[in-house]
Protein backbone atom coordinates (compact mmCIF):
# COMPACT_ATOMS: atom_id res chain seq x y z
CA UNK A 1 0.00 0.00 0.00
CA UNK A 2 1.40 3.53 -0.61
CA UNK A 3 1.51 4.89 2.88
CA UNK A 4 3.19 8.07 4.03
CA UNK A 5 6.53 7.65 5.72
CA UNK A 6 6.34 9.08 9.45
CA UNK A 7 7.35 7.75 13.08
CA UNK A 8 5.78 4.99 14.42
CA UNK A 9 2.77 6.88 17.31
CA UNK A 10 3.59 3.47 19.34
CA UNK A 11 5.25 -0.24 19.24
CA UNK A 12 2.91 -2.88 21.26
CA UNK A 13 3.79 -6.52 21.31
CA UNK A 14 1.17 -9.97 21.74
CA UNK A 15 -1.77 -11.46 20.27
CA UNK A 16 -2.28 -9.77 16.76
CA UNK A 17 -6.23 -9.86 17.19
CA UNK A 18 -6.34 -8.64 20.59
CA UNK A 19 -4.09 -5.40 19.90
CA UNK A 20 -6.58 -5.02 16.80
CA UNK A 21 -9.56 -4.96 19.19
CA UNK A 22 -8.15 -2.49 21.49
CA UNK A 23 -7.68 -0.45 18.28
CA UNK A 24 -11.13 -0.80 17.37
CA UNK A 25 -12.44 -0.27 20.67
CA UNK A 26 -10.59 3.12 21.02
CA UNK A 27 -12.41 4.01 17.17
CA UNK A 28 -8.68 4.23 16.08
CA UNK A 29 -7.96 6.21 12.83
CA UNK A 30 -4.50 5.36 11.26
CA UNK A 31 -2.44 2.47 10.09
CA UNK A 32 -0.39 -0.72 11.61
CA UNK A 33 2.33 -2.87 10.52
CA UNK A 34 2.99 -6.10 11.41
CA UNK A 35 5.95 -8.17 10.21
CA UNK A 36 6.09 -11.89 11.21
CA UNK A 37 7.74 -15.05 9.66
CA UNK A 38 5.05 -17.92 8.30
CA UNK A 39 6.40 -19.77 5.45
CA UNK A 40 8.90 -16.52 4.97
CA UNK A 41 9.31 -13.05 6.51
CA UNK A 42 6.07 -10.96 5.61
CA UNK A 43 4.60 -7.64 6.47
CA UNK A 44 1.28 -6.59 6.46
CA UNK A 45 -0.60 -3.08 6.76
CA UNK A 46 -3.77 -2.53 7.91
CA UNK A 47 -5.48 1.01 7.21
CA UNK A 48 -8.40 1.41 9.84
CA UNK A 49 -11.04 4.58 9.96
CA UNK A 50 -12.86 5.45 13.44
CA UNK A 51 -11.70 1.53 14.52
CA UNK A 52 -12.84 -0.18 11.11
CA UNK A 53 -10.15 -2.14 8.84
CA UNK A 54 -10.87 -0.43 5.41
CA UNK A 55 -7.79 -1.55 3.25
CA UNK A 56 -5.20 -3.99 4.15
CA UNK A 57 -2.26 -5.78 2.29
CA UNK A 58 0.71 -8.38 2.90
CA UNK A 59 3.34 -8.39 0.97
CA UNK A 60 5.90 -11.38 1.37
CA UNK A 61 9.67 -10.16 1.18
CA UNK A 62 12.12 -12.62 -0.56
CA UNK A 63 9.23 -14.01 -2.78
CA UNK A 64 7.71 -10.43 -3.70
CA UNK A 65 4.32 -12.11 -3.58
CA UNK A 66 1.38 -9.72 -2.72
CA UNK A 67 -1.97 -10.40 -0.80
CA UNK A 68 -4.53 -7.30 -0.86
CA UNK A 69 -7.60 -6.82 0.66
CA UNK A 70 -9.36 -10.07 2.72
CA UNK A 71 -7.22 -12.11 1.31
CA UNK A 72 -4.77 -10.23 3.88
CA UNK A 73 -6.67 -10.48 6.40
CA UNK A 74 -7.07 -13.96 6.32
CA UNK A 75 -3.59 -14.86 6.48
CA UNK A 76 -2.58 -12.44 9.86
CA UNK A 77 -5.90 -12.54 12.12
CA UNK A 78 -4.35 -15.65 13.81
CA UNK A 79 -1.04 -14.45 14.68
CA UNK A 80 0.41 -14.37 18.15
CA UNK A 81 3.16 -12.47 19.86
CA UNK A 82 4.06 -10.56 17.30
CA UNK A 83 5.19 -6.64 16.94
CA UNK A 84 2.96 -4.49 16.13
CA UNK A 85 3.69 -0.63 14.81
CA UNK A 86 1.11 1.74 15.33
CA UNK A 87 0.81 5.01 13.14
CA UNK A 88 -1.96 7.30 14.04
CA UNK A 89 -3.73 9.91 11.03
CA UNK A 90 -5.80 12.47 11.30
CA UNK A 91 -9.22 11.83 9.28
CA UNK A 92 -8.68 13.61 6.08
CA UNK A 93 -5.75 11.94 6.01
CA UNK A 94 -7.05 8.10 5.95
CA UNK A 95 -9.46 9.45 3.24
CA UNK A 96 -6.92 10.67 0.82
CA UNK A 97 -4.61 7.21 1.45
CA UNK A 98 -7.53 5.10 1.25
CA UNK A 99 -8.61 6.80 -2.48
CA UNK A 100 -4.61 5.62 -3.43
CA UNK A 101 -5.20 2.03 -1.88
CA UNK A 102 -8.53 1.68 -4.12
CA UNK A 103 -7.10 -2.73 -4.67
CA UNK A 104 -6.62 -3.30 -1.07
CA UNK A 105 -10.24 -2.72 0.25
CA UNK A 106 -11.54 -4.66 3.28
CA UNK A 107 -14.94 -5.82 2.60
CA UNK A 108 -15.24 -8.34 5.57
CA UNK A 109 -15.64 -7.03 9.30
CA UNK A 110 -12.03 -7.38 11.49
CA UNK A 111 -11.41 -8.81 13.52
CA UNK A 112 -13.39 -12.04 13.44
CA UNK A 113 -13.20 -15.16 14.41
CA UNK A 114 -13.32 -16.95 10.75
CA UNK A 115 -14.71 -16.51 7.47
CA UNK A 116 -16.62 -19.79 7.85
CA UNK A 117 -18.51 -19.10 11.36
CA UNK A 118 -19.26 -15.78 10.45
CA UNK A 119 -21.13 -17.08 7.49
CA UNK A 120 -23.16 -19.94 9.54
CA UNK A 121 -24.24 -17.37 11.46
CA UNK A 122 -25.26 -14.80 8.94
CA UNK A 123 -26.90 -17.96 7.29
CA UNK A 124 -28.78 -19.30 10.48
CA UNK A 125 -30.13 -15.07 11.26
CA UNK A 126 -31.40 -15.22 8.24
CA UNK A 127 -33.11 -18.23 8.49
CA UNK A 128 -34.28 -17.18 11.85
CA UNK A 129 -36.24 -14.25 10.39
CA UNK A 130 -37.76 -16.59 8.29
CA UNK A 131 -38.90 -18.78 10.69
CA UNK A 132 -40.32 -15.68 12.79
CA UNK A 133 -41.58 -13.90 9.55
CA UNK A 134 -43.78 -17.21 9.04
CA UNK A 135 -44.52 -17.88 12.52
CA UNK A 136 -42.42 -21.79 11.92
CA UNK A 137 -41.51 -23.11 14.99
CA UNK A 138 -39.26 -25.61 13.96
CA UNK A 139 -40.34 -29.63 15.07
CA UNK A 140 -39.12 -31.94 17.17
CA UNK A 141 -36.59 -35.18 16.38
CA UNK A 142 -39.32 -37.36 16.73
CA UNK A 143 -42.07 -34.63 15.07
CA UNK A 144 -39.45 -35.35 12.05
CA UNK A 145 -39.88 -39.33 11.99
CA UNK A 146 -43.63 -39.55 12.28
CA UNK A 147 -43.68 -36.97 9.80
CA UNK A 148 -41.84 -38.67 7.34
CA UNK A 149 -43.64 -42.10 8.24
CA UNK A 150 -46.82 -40.57 7.39
CA UNK A 151 -45.83 -38.96 3.73
CA UNK A 152 -44.56 -42.12 2.45
CA UNK A 153 -45.23 -44.78 4.95
CA UNK A 154 -47.17 -46.74 2.44
CA UNK A 155 -44.54 -47.09 -0.17
CA UNK A 156 -41.97 -49.64 -1.65
CA UNK A 157 -39.30 -47.57 -0.84
CA UNK A 158 -40.35 -47.12 2.67
CA UNK A 159 -40.76 -50.81 3.19
CA UNK A 160 -37.09 -51.38 1.56
CA UNK A 161 -35.55 -48.70 4.12
CA UNK A 162 -37.59 -50.71 6.60
CA UNK A 163 -36.00 -53.93 6.06
CA UNK A 164 -32.93 -52.63 5.11
CA UNK A 165 -32.66 -51.27 8.44
CA UNK A 166 -33.97 -54.58 9.99
CA UNK A 167 -30.90 -56.44 8.19
CA UNK A 168 -28.60 -54.09 9.60
CA UNK A 169 -29.66 -54.62 12.94
CA UNK A 170 -29.10 -58.01 13.01
CA UNK A 171 -26.06 -57.58 10.55
CA UNK A 172 -27.84 -60.19 8.02
CA UNK A 173 -26.56 -59.80 4.57
CA UNK A 174 -28.74 -60.01 1.75
CA UNK A 175 -28.33 -62.69 -0.39
CA UNK A 176 -27.85 -62.51 -4.21
CA UNK A 177 -30.58 -63.75 -6.65
CA UNK A 178 -28.09 -66.74 -7.71
CA UNK A 179 -27.28 -67.35 -3.83
CA UNK A 180 -31.43 -67.31 -3.45
CA UNK A 181 -31.64 -69.93 -6.13
CA UNK A 182 -28.90 -72.27 -5.22
CA UNK A 183 -30.50 -72.27 -1.52
CA UNK A 184 -34.23 -73.55 -3.18
CA UNK A 185 -32.50 -76.13 -5.29
CA UNK A 186 -30.60 -77.04 -2.30
CA UNK A 187 -34.15 -77.04 -0.47
CA UNK A 188 -36.08 -79.25 -2.84
CA UNK A 189 -32.95 -81.74 -3.55
CA UNK A 190 -32.77 -80.67 -7.50
CA UNK A 191 -30.59 -79.30 -9.90
CA UNK A 192 -31.43 -76.69 -11.78
CA UNK A 193 -31.47 -78.04 -15.35
CA UNK A 194 -30.62 -76.02 -18.85
CA UNK A 195 -33.21 -77.12 -21.14
CA UNK A 196 -31.78 -77.36 -24.86
CA UNK A 197 -34.09 -76.17 -27.32
CA UNK A 198 -33.50 -78.35 -30.60
CA UNK A 199 -34.41 -76.36 -33.84
CA UNK A 200 -34.95 -78.62 -37.13
CA UNK A 201 -33.67 -75.87 -39.14
CA UNK A 202 -33.76 -78.06 -42.42
CA UNK A 203 -37.67 -77.34 -42.32
CA UNK A 204 -37.45 -74.36 -41.20
CA UNK A 205 -35.27 -73.58 -44.68
CA UNK A 206 -37.74 -74.95 -46.71
CA UNK A 207 -40.76 -72.93 -45.25
CA UNK A 208 -38.16 -70.12 -46.26
CA UNK A 209 -38.07 -71.17 -50.04
CA UNK A 210 -41.54 -72.08 -50.46
CA UNK A 211 -42.69 -68.26 -49.09
CA UNK A 212 -39.92 -66.50 -51.24
CA UNK A 213 -41.36 -68.43 -54.22
CA UNK A 214 -44.95 -67.98 -53.76
CA UNK A 215 -44.17 -63.77 -53.50
CA UNK A 216 -41.16 -63.71 -55.89
CA UNK A 217 -41.52 -66.63 -58.12
CA UNK A 218 -38.57 -69.25 -58.58
CA UNK A 219 -35.09 -68.09 -58.46
CA UNK A 220 -33.32 -68.88 -61.91
CA UNK A 221 -30.43 -71.16 -62.24
CA UNK A 222 -26.81 -69.73 -62.51
CA UNK A 223 -25.10 -70.84 -65.74
CA UNK B 1 8.95 -14.95 17.42
CA UNK B 2 11.35 -12.08 16.41
CA UNK B 3 11.68 -8.92 18.08
CA UNK B 4 12.84 -7.15 15.33
CA UNK B 5 10.63 -8.76 12.41
CA UNK B 6 9.13 -5.34 11.82
CA UNK B 7 12.67 -3.54 11.27
CA UNK B 8 14.13 -6.14 9.29
CA UNK B 9 11.22 -6.77 6.35
CA UNK B 10 11.26 -2.88 6.01
CA UNK B 11 14.51 -2.59 5.14
CA UNK B 12 14.58 -5.43 2.79
CA UNK B 13 12.03 -3.87 1.43
CA UNK B 14 14.16 -0.99 0.22
CA UNK B 15 14.74 -1.64 -3.53
CA UNK B 16 18.22 -3.05 -3.81
CA UNK B 17 18.66 -4.19 0.25
CA UNK B 18 20.00 -8.14 -0.22
CA UNK B 19 20.71 -8.07 3.39
CA UNK B 20 19.65 -7.32 7.49
CA UNK B 21 21.89 -8.38 10.02
CA UNK B 22 20.80 -7.18 13.72
CA UNK B 23 23.86 -8.33 16.20
CA UNK B 24 24.75 -7.52 19.95
CA UNK B 25 28.25 -5.65 20.44
CA UNK B 26 30.27 -9.11 20.66
CA UNK B 27 29.43 -9.96 17.29
CA UNK B 28 26.55 -12.32 18.18
CA UNK B 29 24.08 -12.28 15.65
CA UNK B 30 20.40 -12.09 17.09
CA UNK B 31 18.26 -11.66 14.18
CA UNK B 32 18.88 -11.33 10.34
CA UNK B 33 17.11 -11.71 6.95
CA UNK B 34 19.38 -11.92 3.61
CA UNK B 35 18.00 -12.89 0.00
CA UNK B 36 21.55 -13.85 -1.05
CA UNK B 37 23.27 -17.19 -0.10
CA UNK B 38 25.16 -16.15 2.78
CA UNK B 39 26.71 -17.45 6.28
CA UNK B 40 24.34 -14.83 8.14
CA UNK B 41 26.28 -15.25 11.65
CA UNK B 42 29.53 -15.06 10.16
CA UNK B 43 28.15 -11.82 8.11
CA UNK B 44 26.64 -10.33 11.68
CA UNK B 45 30.12 -10.33 13.36
CA UNK B 46 31.73 -8.92 10.54
CA UNK B 47 29.43 -6.24 10.45
CA UNK B 48 30.25 -5.52 14.13
CA UNK B 49 33.93 -5.58 13.69
CA UNK B 50 33.84 -3.21 10.40
CA UNK B 51 31.62 -1.21 13.69
CA UNK B 52 34.77 -1.16 16.08
CA UNK B 53 37.35 -0.53 13.66
CA UNK B 54 36.01 2.47 12.37
CA UNK B 55 35.30 3.39 16.25
CA UNK B 56 38.57 3.26 17.00
CA UNK B 57 39.97 5.10 13.75
CA UNK B 58 37.58 7.64 13.95
CA UNK B 59 38.57 8.09 17.70
CA UNK B 60 42.42 8.10 17.07
CA UNK B 61 42.10 10.27 14.16
CA UNK B 62 39.24 13.04 14.83
CA UNK B 63 37.94 12.22 18.54
CA UNK B 64 34.75 11.76 17.09
CA UNK B 65 32.01 8.80 17.23
CA UNK B 66 31.09 7.00 14.51
CA UNK B 67 27.27 7.63 13.58
CA UNK B 68 27.21 5.49 10.29
CA UNK B 69 29.40 3.73 8.30
CA UNK B 70 29.81 2.79 4.71
CA UNK B 71 31.82 0.49 2.78
CA UNK B 72 31.55 0.41 -1.12
CA UNK B 73 32.70 -2.78 -2.89
CA UNK B 74 32.55 -3.03 -6.62
CA UNK B 75 28.61 -4.48 -6.61
CA UNK B 76 28.04 -4.41 -2.66
CA UNK B 77 27.88 -1.27 -0.05
CA UNK B 78 27.42 -2.04 3.36
CA UNK B 79 26.01 -0.12 5.87
CA UNK B 80 26.63 0.11 9.85
CA UNK B 81 25.61 1.72 12.50
CA UNK B 82 24.95 1.45 16.13
CA UNK B 83 22.16 2.01 19.23
CA UNK B 84 22.26 1.37 22.76
CA UNK B 85 22.63 -2.54 22.78
CA UNK B 86 22.88 -3.02 19.22
CA UNK B 87 24.91 -3.09 15.76
CA UNK B 88 22.54 -2.76 12.46
CA UNK B 89 24.18 -4.31 9.72
CA UNK B 90 23.11 -3.45 6.40
CA UNK B 91 24.34 -5.16 2.26
CA UNK B 92 22.98 -2.99 -0.68
CA UNK B 93 23.48 -3.27 -4.42
CA UNK B 94 25.90 -0.73 -5.12
CA UNK B 95 23.22 1.33 -7.76
CA UNK B 96 21.06 1.15 -4.59
CA UNK B 97 19.81 4.63 -3.51
CA UNK B 98 22.08 5.56 -1.13
CA UNK B 99 20.60 8.67 0.65
CA UNK B 100 17.25 6.18 0.71
CA UNK B 101 19.33 3.58 2.76
CA UNK B 102 20.78 6.37 5.34
CA UNK B 103 17.33 7.79 6.22
CA UNK B 104 15.90 3.73 6.11
CA UNK B 105 19.19 2.70 8.20
CA UNK B 106 18.39 5.81 10.68
CA UNK B 107 14.79 5.27 11.01
CA UNK B 108 15.59 1.33 12.01
CA UNK B 109 17.70 2.13 14.64
CA UNK B 110 14.63 4.51 15.98
CA UNK B 111 12.38 1.69 16.20
CA UNK B 112 15.18 -0.71 17.27
CA UNK B 113 15.64 1.86 19.89
CA UNK B 114 12.05 1.78 20.70
CA UNK B 115 11.59 -1.93 21.63
CA UNK B 116 15.20 -2.98 22.90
Amino acid sequence: MILPKISATRIERGNFTGIVESLVNSKFTGFVKVAFRKDELSIAEILFENGKAIAAELTKIKSKKSLGGDNAISEIKDLENVVVEVYTLAPGDVKKIFEMNRGFEVKEMFPLQSVGPKTDLKAKSEKGALLEKYNISLPQENEIESLIENAIGNSEFYVEIEKQKILDKYGIKKPKDEEIEQIIANALGEEIEEVELEADFESVKSEIIKILETKLGKPAKKQ
Amino acid sequence: MGMFENVIADLLNVSGVRGVYIADPEGTLIESESTIEINEEMSAALVVEIFNRASEIIEKLSADKVDIIAVEGKKFRVLVSRTENFILGVVADIKANYGLLKIEVKKALEKIAMMG
